[in-house]
Order: C-alpha cells, then sequence, then structure tokens
C-alpha cells in the first residue's frame, strides 16, 4: 500500500551534506561541472544516486520544455507541473531532496541536460547552461566555477545552509511554479474567484512579491503564514498592481511588514477573508 | 505594542495575573497544552464570560504552515487541549505557541481600570478598542517534544559505524536538529536504558557538546557560503535559551561548547550509584 509520503526523494539530510562537502573542495566542483557538460549522464546521475534516494513511488515525468522555459515556466507548463504534482504533500515539496528527486529524474529520462540548471537567470539564447559550464571550466575562472556549482544545487531543488528554507521556494523554477500555483488558487478559492488564479500567479511571479512573501513566510520569525492571511496578502498585491500597473518590491514589503505587525497582535486567520484584507488595506494605502 | 494590553512573560502591561501552560503527552502528530489563567483581571473575565478562548498557533515554516486551533472546552480559568496536526500538511511542527484571543467576531471598547482589570497603572484610565481575533495573552512558542528535542537519535542503518560508536550530524529539516546517528545496539540500549538513565543522559550531553560545536564551526564563520543559522527556529530558540542563562552563544568569542551543553543538560554523577 502506497502513501502520500512515499514518493521518491533524494536524502534530504545527505543531500545537504554533500552540496557543502562539494562548496567546499573546488575539486569536487570541477568534476560535478564536467559531469554535467559530457555527453554521456551517467557520472552527474551516479553523484546524486550515491546520496541516496528514499520513497518507492516513481514521478511522473516533468513536462516538455526548453531551457529557457525550464527555468522560467510559462503559465501553461505552471499547470501541468500542478497537474504531475499536486498530490506532493506540502511537507515534501518544501524540501530541496524531493525537487533534486524530479530533476535527476528529468535528467535519466533525457528531458534536460544537467548543464541546463547551471543557466543563468535572464540570459540570451547565446549564454545556456552549457556555454557557462564550458567557458568557467576552461578560464579556470573559480569565482565563476563556484556559482556554476551552487546554481545546480539551487536550481534542481534548493541549497538549504546559504539560502535557509526559503531555497526550495525561490530558487528552484519548478518548486517555485508548484508553490505559486498552490498560493494562487488557494487566494482564487478563498474569495470565491476561481477564474483569478491565473491572475494571481501572474502578479506573484514579479520577484518583488514573490521573494519577499515567502521569505516573511518561511525563513523569517515572522507571522503572516495562516492561509487567509496569504490569501489577502495575494489579493492586496493584486489590487495595487491593477492600480498602479506593477507592484514595486518596497511597496509590498511595507504591506508585508505592516501585515506581519498587525499578525503579531491579532489571531486575523479567525477571521473572515474580506475582513483580513480590509484591514491589510486600510493600514497599507 | 498593541492597542490593548497583553499578558504574556515578556510584557508589563499586567501587574495582576499571569497565564501558565504546561505540554505533555507528546507523539509525533499530537500534544496536549494546559492553559490556566492565575489572578484576577481583564483576560480572566472575558474567558469566564465566553468573549475571549483559549487557543493555540501551530507553526512549521519550513513548510509555510501556520494556523490557529481553539481549545473546545472553554468559560473556565483554566483548560486541557490537544493538538494535532498532520503529518502530509507540516511533518512535525516546529513550534506551538499557546494563546488567548478575543471573540472573532466582536470587538470591545472599554475604560481599562487598573485595579478592576490587573492592568499597570499605564494603562489606567486609558479607552482602548479590542478587535476582533485580538491575542490577549500569549506564552513563548515551545517545541512540541520534551528536553532537548533538537536531538534526535537514529540507527546507523548502512552499518558503517562500530559496535559502541556514535556520529553527530547536523539537520537542517525539521527546523533544525543534530542527528545522532549510532550503531544499532547503541541506539536500542538508548531506548531502554534501564537502570543506566544517568549514562545515557551523559551520552546525550556528549552529542550536544558535538553539534554546538559543528554550529560554531559551520555556521557563524563571516563570508561563509554556508552560514546562517538564524533561518532555523530551533537555533533562535536554543540561542534564546543559552542567553537568558547567560551562557556565551555560538556568537561570542568566549563560547565553549561544552560548558554550553552542559548548561542545558548538566551532567549528573553519582559514584555510590555507579559502586552498586
Amino acid at each position: 500500500m502506497t502513501s502520500s509520503l512515499d514518493w521518491e526523494t533524494v536524502r534530504n539530510d545527505d543531500l545537504t551534506i554533500r552540496q557543502k562537502e562539494v562548496i567546499k573542495s573546488e575539486e569536487q566542483q570541477r568534476l560535478l561541472l564536467q559531469s554535467a557538460i559530457e555527453q554521456d549522464f551517467s557520472e552527474f546521475i551516479s553523484f546524486f544516486r550515491r546520496i541516496g534516494i528514499e520513497g518507492n513511488r516513481r514521478h511522473k515525468p516533468i513536462p516538455q520544455m526548453t531551457e529557457s522555459e525550464f527555468v522560467d515556466p510559462t503559465w501553461t507548463t505552471e499547470c501541468q507541473i500542478w497537474e504531475n504534482y499536486k498530490d506532493l504533500p506540502p511537507v515534501m515539496a518544501a524540501t530541496p531532496g524531493c525537487w533534486t528527486r524530479i530533476c535527476l529524474q528529468a535528467v535519466e529520462e533525457e528531458r534536460i541536460s544537467p548543464a541546463s540548471f547551471a543557466r543563468p537567470p535572464n540570459s540570451t539564447k547565446d549564454a545556456n547552461g552549457l556555454s557557462r559550464i564550458t567557458a568557467a571550466l576552461n578560464d579556470e575562472d573559480q569565482k565563476e566555477i563556484a556559482s556554476c556549482t551552487t546554481r545546480i544545487f539551487r536550481v534542481m531543488g534548493g541549497l538549504l545552509g546559504p539560502r535557509g528554507y526559503r531555497t526550495t521556494y525561490i530558487d528552484c523554477p519548478i518548486a517555485r511554479s508548484w508553490w505559486r500555483h498552490r498560493v494562487a488558487m488557494n487566494a482564487a478559492f478563498a474569495l470565491g474567484k476561481t477564474e483569478n488564479t491565473q491572475s494571481y500567479s501572474q502578479v506573484l511571479r514579479a520577484t518583488g512579491v514573490w521573494e519577499p512573501l515567502m521569505e516573511h513566510i518561511v525563513s523569517r520569525q515572522a507571522v503572516i503564514g495562516f492561509p487567509t492571511v496569504v490569501s489577502a496578502l495575494v489579493c492586496r498585491a493584486s489590487q495595487i498592481a491593477e492600480d498602479s500597473g506593477s507592484v514595486g518590491k518596497s511597496r509590498f514589503l511595507r504591506v508585508l511588514v505592516q501585515a506581519g505587525g498587525r499578525c503579531a497582535n491579532q489571531a486575523l486567520d479567525l477571521l473572515g477573508i474580506d475582513q483580513v484584507i480590509g484591514l491589510i488595506s486600510e493600514q497599507s494605502l | 505594542m498593541a492597542d490593548w494590553p497583553i499578558l504574556s512573560p515578556n510584557s508589563l502591561d499586567y501587574i495582576n495575573g499571569t497565564y501558565e501552560t504546561e505540554n505533555s503527552d507528546e507523539s509525533n502528530n499530537s500534544t496536549t497544552v494546559r492553559h490556566r489563567l492565575v489572578g484576577d483581571n481583564l483576560v480572566r473575565r472575558l474567558v469566564l464570560g465566553g468573549q475571549a478562548q483559549f487557543a493555540v498557533e501551530v507553526a512549521e515554516p519550513h513548510a509555510a504552515f501556520r494556523s490557529i486551533q481553539i481549545a473546545s472546552e472553554q468559560r473556565a480559568s483554566h483548560t486541557t487541549q490537544v493538538v494535532e496536526w498532520s503529518k502530509i500538511v507540516c511533518g512535525t511542527p516546529v513550534s506551538i505557541r499557546p494563546l488567548v484571543v478575543f471573540d472573532p467576531e466582536g470587538s470591545l471598547q472599554l475604560r481599562l481600570d487598573s485595579k478592576k482589570d490587573g492592568v499597570h497603572s499605564v494603562w489606567h484610565g486609558q479607552k482602548v478598542e479590542i478587535q476582533s481575533g485580538a491575542i490577549l495573552a500569549h506564552d513563548d512558542f515551545f517545541l512540541p517534544a520534551s528536553g532537548l528535542s533538537i536531538l534526535r537519535l537514529a540507527i546507523d542503518e548502512q552499518n558503517q559505524i562500530p559496535e559502541g560508536t556514535f556520529k553527530v550530524e547536523t539537520s537542517e529539516m525539521e527546523g533544525f536538529v543534530f542527528k545522532v546517528r549510532m550503531h544499532k545496539k547503541l541506539f536500542e540500549d538508548m531506548q531502554n536504558p534501564g537502570a543506566a538513565i544517568e549514562h545515557r543522559d551523559s551520552i546525550l550531553t556528549g552529542a550536544l557538546i558535538a553539534g554546538l560545536s559543528k554550529i560554531k564551526h559551520d555556521y557563524t564563520r563571516e563570508d561563509s557560503e554556508l552560514s546562517d543559522w538564524t533561518q532555523f527556529p530551533n537555533l533562535r530558540i536554543l540561542e534564546k535559551l543559552l542567553r537568558e542563562k547567560g551562557v556565551p552563544t555560538w556568537e561570542d568569542d568566549q563560547f565553549d561548547p561544552a560548558y554550553a551543553a552542559t548548561n542545558l543538560k548538566a551532567v549528573v554523577f553519582n559514584p555510590d550509584q555507579s559502586n552498586d
């Protein structure tokens, strides 16, 4: 009998230990990057398999997508990602090991090359992951080698140590899409406007909204992670975007700080969503 | 500062009365919290009158989970609440905070009276509006596991560790724990120590020393790719605990892992019993 916690995952603790070992060793970084650009991905796959995989339920393959789309999935791909992995328990979807396994499986199934994980964000077609790693190794540019290595870990699922718990939600594009879809869907549902899921997801796509929101929920000693409060914040961000065309990071940060202050003294999660939106809007005018 | 007085260990708003809590009967998806309001004050009066309720906040920020659960038994100066959580949604909650919250559907305007309401004189005569869902009292967050819950004992499943030995590793999951990987026999003996309970505790203190050394080594170096211990709720709680005891933490030059660990879990040495 299978349980919802039986999905395959790279062992989280061992993954963190291994990531740290590699980050500390220039030699190991070079070996990992070399394995990522080989024609044959077997050494790259072995690197992660040796860490250890738990669970016995294989994940569905990731949707077919280009390297640039992988780094920043479109709305359509986001929906496919959600559809594929909607049965993942949130407690697993919050961990680097779970998404690292999904990305590793994508490499095993030859849906994506390992070098793609090193692609820098907002890069041009010419500056893909393969060219970036090749240049770093050829130039023996240690700073760039380290940067490619950490980027691979982050994009595949997250790098806990230096990044904290926000890493999976922010650094791994597939996980970020999954969580963004979930947050947008919950907000749309809470407000009784399920047709708004896409527009909420669009608002959350802005790094000035998503990153501070998730940092305040998972990484800091903040108190805004209550479902009603998060949904109200999504709605507020959407209102600001409608009124001003976009949501500036500093403005949204002010909304978050003020909402956090109110949460510290008031159990907003017990109130109705409209009331919470009213309180947050009133404060963040 | 809130717009109304709050009864809590870190607040001077109330001069009369305390809010006391305890937890027990823990399993991996539940715990029991006992709430008790001692002394006569506004909070107690509102609870007895049914306008405020005992509750707990359950948080696992790592899994983006936070919720408030209201106790089923109310309208008394004390109650016992069984708190449950889903292992699927939040795994093991990192922290639980007992609360007294005001009616989510009402609000109350009143002029505070120091004597009648038990508040500090700075509040006396002040007109306040207690808003819906206002937190009227709270205790500190606690970890839903007794004692040194930051230690997680585990069997060395790969049989790489010789009999009588253990290794301490840091695990950044579950809010940060020290995973003490032990040889199978040692692990079993630790679970059932019989009369050797003090011996078991000394082993745990030893494991704690090793864990604290790792924090100093891996999480506090400047410019390190591996730093930032403040991300982890359990380390924040541990650091606060040491500061309250006046013991240097890993942020201080005088930090001594053995001194810190033995302050958290003092070694009990009883030679007379050992000779029995």
